[in-house]
């Protein structure tokens, strides 16, 4: 995928351009065919005066048929050979943002809230788009406009091209005003994010709003956020209001001038007509071409947000440095340092072989487990981490479990096998129905137990090298957990694996080869075989005495 | 779907908002006697042409020019601050409406996931923006002009009433031509709206599982779903650009095609001097804009009503039962509950069938809840939480002041009055990213309170001093672990003292002062409380009072772990399951 979200803005531009050069060369013919039909209006509205007041000329019906029709035609044109362009190459920056988010490290965005990322992706691009589709189309309008009918109208009398001038005056003037704007509009685009949060928040966070009949404190929170990003908008919109009656202001300015001028050249009362007619073609893309300071501040706003958002994504960050000077090796066992509160600790995790990290909640299991994942993830390593509270796609059993890709008709059979070995059968009528069930926004039809299964399942039919769970059993009762843990060291997909899960539980780490012992100040205190370390006194089997009933 | 008159007018007529609505109307009649003069000082200027009093026309004309702008000027600060507070008003009806508004899960309905995240972000913050879009689209101002040409229309007529009656007639024909036109377009911007919704909803969804993804093997999962959204937005959005532009070139073609008319009926009107026709003409090109504008303005009014349209219906959809206030505070003396059978409405079978489930409580016992996966206990704690809701059965409450509360499942108020009464810990019980203060607190009780409070607990429990938490900071959700989440929850609940705790799994195996600390909250919390715990594990509810086993969706055994030991098979079982592995 090409990347054009690499590119400074204006490189954006001229790749668009390049890119779709035949819309554009066509836009722009359909522009100036316009604006040369346009340019008869004037001189058409003078004639008939003529006409009228018995001067000659005559009046001729079908040339204004004619006009109308072109204009119809040519303007629908333009507009659409522009809007396409711009629709396409906002998919395209949509797509390229979410594929870099998708592959990039987690830590590197993770100071950006869902709200924010969520607003980059929606409401920036949608800016940016404007930008591109409508800025563009309104730049050609009045380009186009000036090389048509300027010549046009000093071809009557050079002197009346000067009398355009408060309108150019007046259309500096709204730009610069509007374009000093930009801070206000950049707040209350951040501001957008922070009520997107509260809403998300308020969402899951429902139950426990309504639990403690909190909901007046969320209104008031809520109204208080809402109201500052509008009020942000609304001082932007204050600084506008005194520029936005400039452009017409102007118009009116050149109408006065156009008509001092032609008393003084004495140029005939039938130029009043004319010179109007002008003023008035000029004042339809002007208009437009006004809003264009809103639309540059506001996505100049979007575009620095969202090129903030592509570097950090794509900047290593601190963290990942860190973690880097720490030693991997794979060959017949996982060899690797990892960084540990003040101090590092050093593992040996030995392939196709179950290891368990135990030790008290806080110490950084949980935590210890990412790092491992992201270093061996880092090093192109195959691996599936299954967090503490793993994540489900509002979407169907199957594709939360293969994730884009597409399963054999033997992937299938073998998902359908471990959701009924994890017990989730019972969630449909039929094995057949089960994969195609929707479970909800983050899994919500779906209980935590079930969930984790499921995601347990997702990392078995990932076919990782290396599975790391974070305390993958720890809402399945014992019984069940035994069962589970037999099919899987019976199943020939986990064979050639390397497990490595984090646990609490007494049962789990029975079924592990190997423990490790961790506490947050004396570091790795104990690992080896888990038979000897539950016999032996020690910390691990002092830990786990309480579950030995 | 047509919203009544008063729907619309509580969207708009809102406490506040009339003011601003007088100013418009001020300045849109200042618009209309500025534009009255126009037609006049026009036809002066081409009378006097070639006379001294020729540039005291143009002195008039500057006049209005510069009067015309301070009015606008004004006007747009008067509708900038209107559609902040409409907007405001709209967000926060939704908003309180929603939250006022009770998920309920029965044996026969569903309305938890009805709107989900990415669909309420798409009603409270997308629908809304359109109505926002009206002044960045310059939309309002085609007001303000309309009001001027009208005004100019009118004149025009005392000059000569023939032109000016035809004129006016079919400019009048035109707009209602287009207006009536751009009714067809309502079908696709209401399409192109769904889209977005379906879009934002996708978004949000593939923006919260992203960190996540990339720890396991993928296909470019967010990016095929995005594609598929984006791609559905694309197609609607371009039909809509189609109407769009054909629309905005037809309103366009209007100045040939008058001009054509004005030719046409030179010669039954009677216009012979040259300043009627520079009036007219200037008429004919002043107001070809404001209709024009009504074209391509006409895109961003449908664009808004249609947000309308959706707002009203996602209102007209909610149920909103704000809370009967003030709730009752006092403790409780003793629960009664009574389950006769629940089963979910779309998982069906017998499998999740509960049935026959009833027991007591007093105040200050602690209560444990022991059985396997499947066995109902989830179920169970979900109705004891009132998230799910029992249709057949009831739970019974007696206060300390002698009253009774029955909860039926068709009493949305008895419904409320217990889940007052009721503090959950568990991973359900959210906590915000907001300071420590507001979650433990709610903004329930004083900033004194709470310091009372926190102090005192401070003192109970030292993990919370050596945490070096501060009260103010911002949490950090994620960077917390399940037993400080636990420990917050408890606190919130004792804080905000629930007389019925219930406790989803105590967290084991965490360091000393934490487990302790947790381990002091139950205790603290027992002694004032009516204490559930759901386990999984024996330890943590080997001293209850009494023990409920739940097996295949009924209560089938109860009593002190010592007694169960004796009497309960299905207790034996399961603790020998448990203990199993190192028989």
């Amino acid at each position: 995928m090409s990347k054009r979200l690499h590119r400074g803005l204006p490189g954006l531009l001229i790749h668009q351009f390049r890119e779709f050069y035949y819309f554009y060369l066509a836009a722009f013919l359909c522009l100036a065919l316009t604006h040369w039909t346009q340019g008869h209006l004037p001189v058409l509205a003078r004639d008939l005066a003529l006409v009228v007041t018995g001067k000659g000329g005559e009046f001729s019906p079908w040339i204004f048929v004619l006009l109308a029709v072109g204009i119809i035609f040519f303007r629908t044109g333009s507009r659409l050979l522009f809007f396409y362009p711009a629709r396409i190459l906002q998919k395209l920056l949509r797509l390229e943002i979410l594929d870099i988010l998708e592959s990039a490290c987690p830590l590197r965005y993770e100071h950006h809230s869902s709200g924010q990322l969520f607003q980059v992706i929606s409401q920036d691009m949608d800016q940016l788009r404007a930008l591109i589709g409508f800025a563009l189309l309104q730049v050609g309008n009045i380009v186009i406009a000036l090389v048509v009918l300027l010549p046009k109208l000093a071809s009557f009398h050079p002197r009346l091209v000067e009398a355009l001038t408060p309108m150019a005056v007046c259309f500096i003037l709204f730009s610069l005003v509007v374009s000093r704007n930009r801070t206000h509009y950049r707040r209350s685009q951040d501001a957008q994010g922070e009520v997107q949060n509260i809403i998300i928040e308020s969402y899951l966070g429902k139950k426990t709003i309504k639990n403690y009949h909190a909901e007046k404190s969320f209104k008031e929170l809520f109204a208080a956020s809402s109201h500052k990003e509008l009020w942000h908008f609304y001082r932007a919109g204050k600084t506008i209001a005194g520029a936005i009656g400039l452009v017409e202001l102007g118009v009116g300015l050149s109408l006065v001038w156009g008509g001092y001028l032609i008393q003084l050249e004495n140029m005939g009362a039938e130029m009043l007509v004319l010179f109007s007619g002008f003023v008035f073609l000029f004042l339809e893309p002007m208009m437009f071409v006004s809003w264009i300071g809103v639309v540059l501040s506001r996505s100049h706003g979007s575009w620095s947000r969202i090129k903030e958002l592509i570097g950090d994504m794509e900047r290593e960050s601190h963290k990942e440095k860190e973690l880097k000077s720490f030693p991997l090796a794979v060959g017949d066992s996982i060899e690797t340092v990892l960084p540990f509160w003040q101090t590092s600790l050093k593992f040996s995790f030995k392939s196709h072989r179950w290891h368990a990290l135990v030790g008290p909640t806080g110490h950084g299991k949980t935590h210890l487990l990412h790092l491992l994942a992201l270093k061996l993830k880092n090093a192109g390593h195959s691996i599936s981490l299954v967090a503490q509270e793993p994540y489900l796609y509002n979407d169907t059993i199957e594709d939360n479990i293969f994730l884009g890709r597409i399963p054999k008709e033997e992937d299938l059979k073998e998902a359908q096998n471990w959701l009924h070995l994890m017990g989730l059968d019972i969630l449909s009528a039929d094995i057949k129905s089960l994969l195609q069930l929707e479970v909800g926004e983050n899994g919500k039809r779906l209980s935590g137990g079930q969930a984790k299964r499921l995601s347990l399942v997702r990392s078995l039919m990932s076919h990782a090298d290396i599975i790391l769970w974070d305390d993958p059993f720890s809402s399945i009762d014992v019984i069940l957990e035994k069962q589970i843990i037999a099919s899987l060291k019976e199943s020939p997909l986990l064979r050639d694996k390397t497990i490595i899960l984090s646990t609490h539980r007494l049962t789990t780490v029975c079924q592990c080869d190997d423990v490790f012992y961790i506490d947050k100040i004396e570091g790795l205190v104990e690992k080896g075989n888990v038979q000897t370390l539950l016999t032996q006194k020690g910390k691990t089997y002092d830990y786990f005495a309480g579950q030995m009933v | 779907m047509i919203i009544s008159p008063d729907k619309w007018s509580s969207f708009f007529l809102f406490q506040g908002g009339r003011r601003y609505l007088l100013g418009m109307a001020f300045c849109l009649a200042l618009s209309a006697v500025l534009g009255g003069q126009v037609p006049h000082a026009i036809t002066n200027l081409a009378n006097f042409y070639g006379t001294s009093r020729f540039n005291e026309g143009l002195i008039l004309l500057t006049a209005i020019f510069v009067g015309t702008y301070f009015n606008r000027a004004l006007y747009q600060i008067v509708i900038n601050k209107y559609i902040l507070l409409l907007i405001q008003h709209v967000r926060t009806w939704c908003y309180n409406q929603w939250l006022d508004t009770h998920e309920v899960q029965t044996s026969t309905k569903n309305t938890s996931d009805r709107y989900p995240q990415g669909e309420l972000l798409a009603r409270m913050m997308n629908d809304t923006e359109s109505v926002r879009e009206l002044i960045t689209s310059g939309t309002f101002a085609i007001f303000i002009n309309l009001f001027f040409v009208a005004s100019c229309l009118i004149q025009f007529m005392t000059l000569n009433p023939k032109m000016g009656g035809l004129l006016a007639v079919a400019e009048v024909l035109c707009a209602v031509l287009l207006i009536f036109g751009s009714r067809s377009m309502r079908d696709i911007f209401l399409k192109v709206r769904r889209s977005r919704g379906i879009m934002s909803r996708t978004l949000a969804n593939l923006v919260g599982g992203v960190s996540q993804t990339y720890y396991s093997n993928h296909n470019h999962y967010a990016l095929k779903k995005g594609e598929v959204a984006f791609d559905d937005f694309l197609k609607n959005i371009l039909k809509s650009n189609i109407y769009d532009a054909s629309y905005y070139s037809v309103a366009e073609s209007l100045y040939p095609l008058l001009l054509l008319l004005v030719g046409f009926a030179f010669p039954y009107v009677e216009i012979q001097q040259a300043a009627i026709v520079l009036a007219l003409v200037d008429l004919i090109q002043r107001s070809i804009n404001p209709i024009k504008e009504i074209a391509s303005k006409v895109a961003n009014i449908q664009r808004a009503y249609t947000g309308f349209l959706r707002i009203s219906e996602f209102l007209k959809d909610l149920d909103p039962r704000p809370s009967e206030d003030p709730l009752w505070t006092e403790g409780i003396k003793s629960m009664k509950v009574d389950v006769k059978e629940f089963s979910y409405p779309e998982k069906g079978g017998e499998r999740f069938q509960l049935k026959n489930i009833s027991f007591e409580a007093k105040a200050s016992e602690m209560i444990g809840l022991v059985g396997l996966s499947g066995s109902g206990k989830s179920t169970l704690l979900q109705i004891l939480t009132q998230t799910v809701i029992q249709d057949k059965g009831t739970i019974e409450l007696s206060y300390d002041s002698g009253k009774t509360l029955i909860v039926n499942h068709d009493d949305e108020n008895s419904r409320q009055q217990y889940k007052y009464c009721i503090g959950l810990v568990s991973q359900e019980s959210h906590l915000f990213s907001e300071s420590l203060y507001f979650n433990i607190g709610l903004n329930q009780k004083t900033r004194e309170e709470f310091d009372t409070f926190w102090n005192k607990m401070k003192v109970e429990i030292p993990y919370l001093a050596e945490w070096g938490i501060d009260v103010n900071d911002v949490i950090h959700v994620a960077k917390l672990s399940l037993g400080q989440k636990q420990l917050l929850a408890a606190l919130r609940s004792l804080f905000l003292n629930k007389p019925i705790v219930l406790f989803d799994e105590i967290a084991s195996g965490l360091d000393t002062a934490l487990e302790s600390a947790l381990r002091r909250m139950v205790q603290l919390i027992q002694g004032e409380c009516l204490t559930f715990i759901v386990a999984h594990r024996l330890e943590t509810i080997i001293d209850a009072d009494r023990i409920l086993v739940m097996n295949e969706g009924s209560l089938v055994d109860s009593g002190k772990h010592q007694e169960l030991l004796q009497s309960s098979l299905i207790y034996q079982e399961f603790l020998q399951e448990l203990a199993h592995e190192f028989a």
